[in-house]
């Protein structure tokens, strides 16, 4: 047996086999809602010092089809696509099916205002800096 | 050809390329959009296909023709290899010595792989530049006449480290174009900035007007693959790309 062989047979062992178990732990979540006919965007939040930001990619819509609301601790945002999606040969059983919207509700990770929040969409992102309301109580260092 | 827990399948076994493209999902899709877009525009001819039981237990139904996920194209002298799902951590150590198994075998004179590099200001960005990274310090030149910038201090992570690291072992031929590109937001932008160094570094001739007219309806159709990337990307320390090596140790 040559050295390369015999160095190839040990790591077969040290290989762990694609398991049953991880498609129980496969966590992924549909973006879609057949009946509602919409489509849940990709995006993020990220909390800063004084601000909490709320990225989303909104691909084949228009600015004036936004609308970005705050509902206690999480932002709602709806979008008119600017055409009905179909999707001819989706999916594996589902044959053909439209989307005319896009929907997602994010959860903020503190509380926040509209006081002096801004939005920008641009180039099909858009972009919420939401001032951050909790207040800052300073520790006196004895 | 054949890697012991790897290997690739030939289906209709080409003798030789001379370069050979290599995209897989990872940051903005860049490079699985990009070697995409090249296959269907060049119509290249699908060769072989990887095989593992590493790989998750599942096939690609295209047309009808049921698929493995991770293929090989070739077309005249050019190959490319594709992956329609993100390369899991555990599985990219093996897949790589498979890839750079099939590129010796095929005595491919250069891999070129592609990928994203994750910029902040994105959106102020109109055309991404595309940084380079190769085993050899010839490519340096090559880099500069196609105004591609050499990625001079950084880290790379995920399967295309991987394989350059095997083709350095081995003395494979290999670069890695970076375009400037939204983490984790699919950016058909960054992948048209990719393919059109490729015009200019190996006279690829792909006209990437399509990409960008689409660029939107692509976008909107690969959000779960941007987001089963993402989740993959998360075990791997793709962190470490936003930092700063120490110098000289």
């Amino acid at each position: 047996m040559s050295e390369q062989t015999r160095r190839r047979q040990t790591r077969v062992r040290t290989i762990v086999p694609w398991e049953p178990q991880d498609i129980l732990s496969d966590s992924f979540e549909k973006m879609w809602d057949l009946v509602d006919g919409s489509l849940e965007p990709l995006g993020e939040v990220r909390e800063f010092e004084k601000t909490v930001r709320v990225t989303v990619d909104l691909p084949l819509v228009r600015k004036k089809d936004i609308k970005v609301r705050l509902i206690g601790d999480t932002l709602a945002v709806d979008a008119e696509l600017n055409r009905c999606v179909t999707f001819n040969r989706w999916g594996t059983v589902q044959k053909k099916c439209e989307f005319r919207s896009f929907h997602k509700s994010f959860s903020l990770p503190t509380r926040v205002t509209t006081t002096g929040a801004k939005a920008i969409f641009r180039k099909g992102v858009l972009v919420v800096e939401l001032p951050k309301t909790a207040e800052a109580h300073e520790v006196v260092i004895q | 050809m054949q890697s012991s827990e790897v290997s690739m399948v030939e289906t209709k076994p080409i003798k030789h390329a001379k370069y050979c493209l290599l995209g897989s999902p990872d940051v903005g899709l860049v490079g699985a959009i990009a070697v995409s877009f090249v296959i269907q525009s060049l119509k290249m001819d699908a060769v072989a296909s990887l095989d593992s039981d590493i790989l998750p237990p599942l096939v690609v139904v295209h047309d009808g023709v049921p698929q493995a996920p991770f293929r090989a194209y070739a077309k005249n002298d050019l190959a490319a290899l594709i992956s329609e799902i993100p390369v899991e951590s555990r599985a990219i150590s093996p897949v790589a010595r498979a890839v750079v198994d099939w590129v010796q075998s095929k005595n491919i004179e250069m891999l070129i792989s592609i990928s994203g590099v994750p910029v902040e200001n994105r959106l102020d960005i109109e055309v991404p530049k595309v940084y380079g990274i190769g085993t050899s310090a010839t490519m340096l030149e090559s880099f500069k006449k196609v105004g591609v910038e050499p990625l001079e201090e950084g880290f790379m992570a995920g399967l295309h480290a991987v394989v350059m690291k095997e083709c350095m072992k081995r003395g494979v031929n290999n670069i890695v174009l970076l375009a400037q590109s939204h983490l984790q937001y699919p950016d058909p932008g960054a992948a048209a900035s990719a393919i059109n160094v490729l015009n200019s570094l190996i006279n690829l001739g792909v006209d990437v007007k399509k990409l960008l007219d689409e660029e939107e309806e692509i976008r909107l159709k690969t959000r779960e693959l941007m987001q089963r990337t993402q989740r993959s990307m998360s075990q791997m320390p793709k962190s470490s790309e936003q930092e700063i090596p120490m110098m000289y140790v």
